[in-house]
């Protein structure tokens, strides 16, 4: 009877993960949970478990009954069903959850990621971004801004770049100071990663992780000792968060 | 006998009722009813462990897949026919193994305990353990990504994790022992001693989703600690630590041990470390990480005797770490 009762409760556990992923795939959380490139995996996993589970799930014609000699195993019921129902904890969360943005205490224990200027090939677009006259920020572009920002810190003063982010605020900042700023993901949510730009200027009345497009003039400045684009604040207009919050980085292997 | 069968499939029946209720209308009624807003770090704990679920999940059932198709079609003598007569030439198959296999931690470990009882030896079995989670190609496609102004750290993380393999491999040859495979409780073998078997291809059903739920207990477990880790742990105050060749590495070890992070992502979370602690201390980081973790030593536990467990944790360590110390002298003397 317990082989036959834990072989419909697997089956079960499976169907409550899969239909977990298809609820989270459908309503678009789950490139919040994992980046784009781990969804394949996850919509392969959810197909591999509707299939086990409706096989577990599915009456055995014979069997049944020659199992049970086997079941009287070491572990009790109670034991059996502890062991089974810790897989519930993942099934009921990705039911129940609806907000999946990380708290802003949790971001100021990560601290902001310092960026290293990255070596470029010599033929490479580089300084693209930089040479134009207003330098505007996409999701598509982040880092590639970014990184031209950094190899060309010298030239980049009184230019001007609007962009969006979220404001974010470290215990060492002034009351002038805050940082626009972006998470990035490059699998899954755990190693989210804080990047930004320092914002100078009147930021008093900007709330910590509401949403703003701002716009500001560059100049070199320094974080925690590395030089790094600053901004002087110039305009803000404060916008709804975006249904895409993330960044997601893209590892090209083949460069 | 009936009556006992009658009360399982009722509380089959509710329990699939509840999870209906639950996935139609689980995100109407329950926020309203419990609140989380008011506890952010909870909040963020419980999204940390569903992200780090979500991600790792589908390596965990290709592990379970592979481990019952070894359990079930590959017979012992042809491991023994493609295991190597040496025990080093048995350490290099292992490490070329790994480079070919694309798996990393969460899946190799069930794999390579069927491996183990399928009658590979213990130390190419290690080897495998030690070496697949970081020798693939996305591993160094992400590591050269993440550090490109800085490439003794792909090289230093590439060359660090064949020495460990080879020397932790050649201990425990030395000091080898038959019996670090954990018993399999009977719950997990009656698949397969039927006075009629069943057909092979319900068995690996059987099989697959058994070792399945065995390890991924172990994984939920590891991965809430990780998760608690995560938000609770405060990284810009490592930060003054940093420069210490020994203690920053030792740090940095445990720091990548709670973290459990995959190991095609941790080099973008050691790139922004790296401008507070010493390159060893990042290798530390990078090298360990992958090898060792929370929810892979309890993955670890669910397939392996304590006792193996409890060295091999030690052996990993050690080796790791004064390698570590090595290669951190020589990146800064200007070598590698």
């Amino acid at each position: 009877m317990k082989t036959y009762f834990i072989q419909k409760l697997e089956g079960l556990l499976l169907l409550g993960l899969g239909m977990m992923i298809f609820k989270l795939y459908v309503s678009g959380h789950l490139t919040n949970l994992i980046a784009p490139k781990m969804v394949p995996y996850a919509l392969a996993a959810l197909f591999a478990f509707f299939v086990i589970s409706l096989l577990r799930l599915k009456k055995r014609k014979q069997g049944g009954n020659h199992c049970e000699c086997h079941s009287h195993g070491k572990s009790s019921s109670p034991a059996l069903a502890l062991k089974y129902s810790l897989f519930f904890i993942p099934i009921l969360l990705g039911f129940i959850l609806t907000d999946f943005t990380l708290s802003g205490e949790v971001l100021a224990k990560r601290g902001m990621a310092q960026q290293q200027s990255q070596k470029q090939s010599p033929n490479d677009a580089a300084g693209k971004h930089v040479n134009q006259a207003k330098i505007t920020v996409t999701d598509d572009n982040y880092f590639e801004v970014l990184d031209d920002l950094l190899n060309n810190l010298d030239t980049i003063e009184g230019k001007e770049i609007e962009l969006s982010g979220f404001i974010y605020r470290e215990d060492g900042f002034t009351s002038k100071q805050v940082a626009i700023s972006r998470l990035s993901m490059s699998c899954c949510v755990v190693d989210a990663t804080l990047y930004g730009y320092m914002v100078n200027g009147h930021v008093k009345g900007m709330k910590t992780n509401d949403w703003y497009t701002i716009t500001g003039t560059l100049k070199k400045g320094t974080y925690k000792g590395e030089t790094v684009p600053v901004l002087d604040l110039k305009a803000a207009k404060k916008i709804k968060a975006p249904k895409e919050v993330y960044l997601y980085e893209n590892v090209q292997i083949i460069q | 006998m009936l009556l006992k069968r009658y009360t399982g499939n009722l509380l089959i029946l509710i329990l699939l009722f509840l999870l209906l209720a639950f996935f139609f209308l689980g995100d109407v009624f329950i926020p309203k009813a419990i609140d989380l807003s008011g506890y952010p770090l909870l909040h963020s704990v419980l999204v940390v462990f569903l992200g780090l679920f979500l991600e790792s999940i589908p390596f965990l059932f290709l592990g379970a897949i592979a481990s019952s198709f070894i359990q079930l079609f590959i017979s012992e003598e042809i491991i023994q026919r493609m295991i190597p007569k040496s025990a080093f030439m048995a350490i290099f198959a292992a490490i070329v193994a790994a480079l070919i296999i694309p798996v990393c931690e969460c899946a190799i470990i069930p794999v390579v305990r069927r491996l183990i009882q399928k009658g590979v030896p213990v130390h190419a079995g290690v080897v495998l353990l030690v070496t697949a989670p970081i020798l693939n190609v996305i591993v160094f496609g992400s590591t050269y990504y993440a550090f490109q102004n800085n490439p003794a750290i792909l090289y230093g993380r590439i060359i660090l994790c064949i020495l460990t393999a080879i020397i932790v491999g050649l201990f425990i040859y030395i000091f080898s022992r038959k019996d670090v495979v954990k018993e399999e409780k009977p719950e997990a073998v009656r698949g397969h001693v039927h006075d009629f078997p069943p057909s092979k291809w319900t068995s690996f059903i059987e099989h697959t989703s058994q070792e399945f739920f065995m390890v991924g207990r172990y994984f939920i477990i590891g991965a809430l600690f990780a998760s608690i880790f995560q938000v609770l742990m405060d990284r810009t105050l490592l930060a003054e630590i940093g420069q210490a060749p020994i203690k920053g590495t030792a740090l940095m070890m445990g720091i990548a041990f709670v973290l459990s992070l995959c190991s095609s992502a941790d080099a973008f979370v050691a790139a922004s470390f790296s401008h507070s602690f010493l390159p060893g201390s990042i290798l530390g980081f990078l090298v360990f990480g992958p090898m060792l973790d929370l929810k892979n030593v309890l993955i670890m536990l669910s397939c392996f005797k304590r006792s193996f467990v409890f060295t091999y944790v030690l052996l990993v360590f050690a080796v790791v770490f004064s390698l570590c110390l090595i290669a951190g002298g020589l990146i800064s003397k200007g070598g590698l």
